[in-house]
């Protein structure tokens, strides 16, 4: 069993891999968080704001997130180095520090927008993925397009992967955890769909799910069903292909009928068979395909 | 003390990693490197078991809520704004960019009630303001808050907020912040069945 799960682990994230893997995932990080940090232009004016909406942040909290008394033209400096260490990222210039540094400030700017009332972290705000996948990146060594294929490729590319599939497999057990298969029910799903067609906003395919119970069951039973399985797309490329349109299918219907955005649903495309578009590259180009590069199928 | 401790788990997931940059030898890079992956595996594992916050390491409990129960009375806060004529407004759901009208609500829920008078009047002024800024913005044709660059294209709230329908000539004068109570069932056979209670009031200067 040992000698197993050691050769699973090797072939999860040691196996040599093309580098086109992680300079995908530094693009697709970079601009999924900096079209999120450029929708949120007054994100460092915050501080600014009264100290009487700040008053209920206890001192940890700010610490945590390393928010000082700086005053906000530092912010504003702060949030215009983190754009351009995005753009930085995203065009490959200096890659393992701007990486480090739009980390490190995403860290920092993320929480803005929940900490006046919740201590439990931005989670759903988008750009959780994005510091953990941007730090990620910044410790692994940079490969340049057209290197040859290493372990040192692989890794990183899988580790963010598996956080990217974290954030479904966790919100499945989350649900039956704290409500139960229960939470799959006609009436479950009925009465979310309900309470989110509140007085103040109306999903414009809320009803549906209340008018329809044929279809609350199938969202209700296919939600934690993708949600449960979505893990196999990092270690299954067949598996990738059917988890990939379907989790973007659930995050649109989830806007439509619930009205909640996911705003990470670009990252989907980290999932991609980067190993298979690196042999098509360099075939277009009159290279010879690379042998070394396995198939992504590890059990 | 809490914080310290969950500032602690992401520090120590930078310094592993921070490490790996300096070891050159491949044995050695490999045993950091399983060192440092094992972290976030057994991190990860432990904030969804636990359901625990360690954010950026998060157990995701997105709509994971028991929403069975029937004919439970809801309540939620809502914003209006009020023209020299004393007639209310919907308020620009970017007027309060970077925050979106969820996280205002949310202090109405936790702040409000602890904050002295002087406080609340300070808030209210200031959100009246901005919602003033926000309706001469619209009128004039630009994009507002969190819009401001990139337009229609910027990335939304998480939750879904409804656009105002129209903003008034004249300046907004006041804000008046309501309680909404309402039973679901009975709101979706008859919209007017909603109940309001002024919680707050304020008016400009």
């Amino acid at each position: 069993l040992t000698a197993g799960l050691r050769g699973a682990w090797e072939q999860l994230f040691f196996r040599s891999a093309a580098p086109l893997g992680p300079i995908g995932a530094r693009t697709l990080l970079c601009a999924n968080a900096l079209w999120i940090v450029l929708s949120r232009p007054d994100l460092a004016d915050l501080p600014g704001w009264p100290p009487e909406l700040w008053a209920r942040v206890p001192p940890g909290l700010r610490c945590r997130y390393f928010i000082l008394p700086v005053g906000t033209a530092i912010e504003q400096v702060a949030y215009g180095a983190l754009c351009l260490a995005l753009v930085a990222g995203l065009l490959g210039l200096v890659p393992r520090l701007s990486c480090f540094v739009a980390a490190s400030l995403l860290y920092h700017f993320a929480p803005f927008e929940e900490i006046l009332t919740t201590s439990t972290g931005p989670y759903l705000g988008g750009l959780t993925l994005p510091v953990l996948g941007l730090f990620i990146l910044s410790f692994a060594r940079t490969p340049a397009l057209g290197s040859e294929p290493s372990p040192e490729h692989r890794w990183p590319l899988a580790l963010v992967q598996m956080l990217l599939a974290f954030r479904y497999l966790f919100a499945g057990v989350a649900k039956l955890t704290l409500t139960g298969p229960g939470w799959m029910s006609v009436e479950n799903v009925e009465a979310t769909a309900l309470l989110l067609m509140t007085y103040e906003t109306r999903p414009p395919w809320g009803h549906w799910l209340v008018d329809h119970p044929a279809l609350a069951l199938a969202a209700g039973v296919g939600t934690v069903a993708l949600e449960l399985s979505f893990i196999g797309a990092v270690f299954s490329r067949r598996a990738a292909w059917v988890v990939m349109p379907a989790a973007l299918a659930l995050d649109l219907l989830a806007f439509q009928t619930l009205g909640v955005a996911f705003l990470n649903a670009p990252l989907l495309l980290l999932l991609l068979d980067w190993d298979g578009i690196d042999a098509w590259w360099r075939a277009r180009r009159g290279r010879e395909p690379r042998p070394a590069v396995s198939g992504s199928r590890v059990l | 003390m809490i914080h310290v401790l969950r500032l602690s788990t992401f520090l120590a997931f930078v310094g592993l990693g921070l490490i790996l940059p300096f070891v050159e030898k491949a044995r050695r890079r490999r045993i950091w490197t399983n060192a440092f992956l094992a972290y976030v595996l057994a991190l990860n594992g432990f904030v969804a078991l636990a359901q625990t916050d360690a954010w950026p390491f998060s157990p995701y409990r997105m709509m994971a809520v028991d929403s069975r129960a029937r004919g439970v009375e809801r309540s939620m806060v809502a914003f209006r704004a009020v023209d020299e004529r004393g007639r209310e407004w919907d308020i620009e759901p970017l007027a309060w960019s970077p925050l979106f009208p969820q996280a205002i609500m949310g202090w109405f829920e936790v702040g409000f009630p602890r904050a002295t008078p002087e406080e609340r009047e300070g808030v209210g002024r200031f959100l009246l303001e901005r919602a003033e800024e926000a309706r001469r913005t619209r009128r004039s044709g630009g994009w507002i808050g969190n819009q401001r660059l990139l337009g229609p294209l910027a990335a939304p709230d998480t939750n879904l907020s409804r656009p105002a329908r129209e903003a008034p000539e004249g300046p907004l004068v006041g804000l008046r912040v309501y309680r909404l109570f309402w039973v679901s069932e009975t709101f979706l056979r008859d919209p007017g069945s909603v109940r309001r209670v002024l919680l707050f009031e304020c008016r400009g200067r």
